[in-house]
């Protein structure tokens, strides 16, 4: 009798333990189902695929605390008459990590178990915070549905417990990332204009910088406290550079540089045009400069950046590049999340895609139409000329490099320390393929 | 008789549309005239012919009827002649005006959008507005290429706790020895800090004197030098 109450309560506490690490956080769901999207399809606990129809309801996202990997989706849906609560089984990652994350997370439709990837995104508020639960397609090309949830995270942002406060302290600092973003040309395809009216040409280049200013803003700013825009032709229109640079030096100490312009040295230069400032001459401390990536033309892989100014990775151009295409592809890609490998990678891929399907004689044909030459004699010419090429050191590899982190080399560089990388090279390799001659 | 010179009319711009669709190899442009309100619909181009023909009505976009309209359902090269269209009419007031690219371009790249628009007068503040309505349209065009969701510009509303601004608020009241402060004051200057300075400031702050250490660090953080993990371990340990 007395085995039997022991069993029992044994059973009743190991239940307790069980139930006690479950949260359930109730939610709302919207299922989208963009036209030329994939269908949204979930596996259910039960091994069958459930194809979501189009528009909203409830949903409670239940957490298994112990084991995140055992995590589920509670579904409200009705069929035909009867309730029908489908549970779509989804491995994640540690709840405080998933939940406590302070910057966008991605997980990944294979390491969810699922056909379907998932971004969440935290917006951090007083009490609860907001969660956005984007899922798309498992190539994320498209967003197939978004679920709303309120939480209130275990693990806090700062750490309050004895000598945690310069950890902390340098957190809130480092929070205050600028970008210094300089335009003069067009920023992407969809915004060029035709150059053969003389007599508006300043003009039309003060439009379409402005364009691009306003095109990449909202990426710019979500990632960025302060963004000093330098717009304009370096010999015309170009003041107070230096002023811009000395500013945000001086104030934040995670700093990016973005360059969409034309050819030439990409080194800073006093007002632009004067002679190029040092590293000491901008105050910059080393590594305070982190990522550059140019679309200027031959301005290969940047590594100057890491000598002269102690950036911890830089990216550019091999040769006349067709950047229209690239260059704001690769900002909105880091925006995103994506470290600087798999941000340039990305780019490159869907940008040869496109290429290849159609855009290269419509590309081709604005060039010619724009400069009077057409440079490339095929597409093949066009994407060698445009091939991306990075630099980075091995102490931060490009694909540790992300917008969320703060680089620091941990010591001094040495030149041999440098890695220049080609984009199809990097892809060869991810690929696993050995390149021959 | 006059349903029939309609009918006629539309049949005549049926077929010239056709013929020019015809004309061009592959060609996704068309250009609808709408006869009952003198609309334009400019859509797509993609070869030369039709891409020069788009490029002249964007720049003759003034001498067009003032009403455009435009498909809902916006492909890109919809929307990038619509957003031609836009840049040409921003132009031509630009010109008007007569103002100089060199001070727009200062004037955009360091003001307010506010203060910016205040500057100019408001016929050309209205092309402005209506050229930045074009390019949000593009803005959506890639967030939907991405299959991003517009939550993804909320903007992070970080809370920095009350006890990181009161503890740092009570180490503006703590002096540092001369040696140490001078160390920290000429190193907040230089472009890095090594293993030995911190050492430095430890020994020279002694081990347990946690406000010379930590005011002295937070100076160093305040000059935008970064401690890594190694270097925070450091620290600690004498904390």
């Amino acid at each position: 009798m007395k085995l039997h109450f022991l069993k029992l309560l044994t059973l009743i506490v190991a239940l307790l333990l069980t139930v006690g690490c479950k949260k359930s956080i109730e939610g709302k769901m919207n299922v989208a189902q963009p036209e030329g999207a994939p269908d949204l399809v979930m596996k259910t606990s039960d091994g069958k695929l459930l194809k979501l129809p189009k528009g909203d309801m409830k949903v409670d996202l239940v957490v298994d605390g112990k084991h995140p990997e055992k995590s589920y989706l509670k579904l409200y849906l009705r069929k035909g008459n009867r309730k029908y609560r489908p549970e779509i089984p989804v491995r994640l990652p540690n709840i405080n990590d998933l939940l406590g994350a302070n910057d966008p997370v991605r997980l990944e439709g294979q390491n969810l178990g699922q056909n379907f990837g998932i971004m969440l995104v935290r917006q951090i508020r007083p009490g609860k915070d907001l969660f956005t639960m984007t899922l798309h397609d498992k190539e994320f090309d498209s967003m197939l549905g978004k679920m709303t949830f309120e939480y209130e995270p275990e693990k806090v942002l700062y750490d309050a417990k004895k000598g945690e406060f310069l950890a902390s302290y340098q957190k809130v600092k480092r929070k205050q990332r600028a970008a210094v973003i300089r335009i003069n040309g067009d920023v992407d395809r969809m915004l060029a204009l035709p150059k053969k009216f003389g007599w508006l040409e300043q003009t039309l280049d003060h439009i379409v910088n402005y364009g691009g200013m306003v095109l990449v803003s909202p990426w710019a700013y979500v990632r960025y406290a302060n963004v000093k825009w330098i717009i304009g032709d370096d010999n015309k229109s170009e003041r107070n550079t230096d002023e811009k640079w000395k500013e945000v030096v001086k104030k934040y100490p995670v700093i990016d540089y973005f360059a969409f312009v034309h050819s030439g040295d990409q080194r800073v230069r006093t007002d632009g045009n004067g002679p190029r400032m040092t590293q000491h001459e901008l105050g910059l401390k080393n590594n305070q400069l982190r990522l550059v990536y140019t679309g200027a033309c031959s301005s290969g892989s940047g590594t100057e950046w890491i000598k002269d100014y102690s950036a911890v990775g830089a990216g550019g151009q091999r040769n006349t590049s067709a950047s229209p295409i690239f260059q704001f592809q690769v900002l909105k890609k880091w925006a995103y999340g994506y470290d600087f490998e798999t941000s340039v990678v990305k780019t490159w891929k869907s940008a040869v895609a496109k290429l290849r399907a159609l855009e290269w004689i419509t590309f081709a044909k604005y060039w010619e139409d724009k400069t009077g030459i057409l440079y490339w004699k095929n597409v093949d010419d066009l994407l060698y000329d445009s091939e991306i090429m990075i630099s980075y050191t091995n102490q931060v590899p490009a694909k540790n490099l992300r917008v969320s982190q703060s680089a620091i080399l941990t010591s001094n560089l040495d030149e041999k320390d440098i890695i220049e990388k080609e984009v199809t090279e990097i892809i060869a390799e991810r690929n696993g393929e050995l390149r021959v001659e | 008789m006059k349903r029939i010179w309609g009918m006629l009319i539309i049949v005549a711009l049926a077929a010239l549309a056709i013929i020019l669709t015809t004309l061009g190899i592959g060609a996704k442009s068309t250009v609808k005239i709408n006869k009952n309100n003198d609309s334009i619909t400019v859509i797509a181009a993609s070869n030369k012919s039709q891409i020069k023909q788009q490029q002249k009505l964007a720049v003759q976009a003034p001498l067009l009827p003032s009403k455009i309209e435009f498909e809902k359902s916006r492909r890109p090269e919809d929307l990038q002649a619509d957003y031609q269209v836009s840049a040409a009419q921003l132009a031509r007031q630009i010109e008007k005006y007569n103002l100089s690219p060199s001070n727009l371009n200062q004037w955009a790249s360091e003001l307010s959008h506010t203060e910016f628009m205040q500057k100019l007068p408001e016929e050309v503040q209205k092309a402005y507005r209506s050229f930045e309505k074009k390019i949000e349209a593009i803005q959506k065009m890639h967030m939907a290429e991405d299959g991003m969701d517009p939550a993804f510009f909320t903007q992070y509303k970080i809370q920095i706790p009350s006890w990181i601004k009161d503890h740092r608020q009570a180490l503006q009241g703590v002096g540092l020895p001369t040696s140490v402060s001078s160390f920290v004051s000429d190193k907040s200057h230089a472009p890095e800090l090594t293993n030995q300075d911190i050492r430095y400031v430890l020994n020279n702050c002694g081990k347990g004197n946690t406000t010379c250490i930590e005011k002295s660090f937070a100076i160093l953080i305040d000059a935008n030098h970064a401690l890594s993990e190694p270097q925070l371990e450091m620290i600690k340990e004498y904390l």
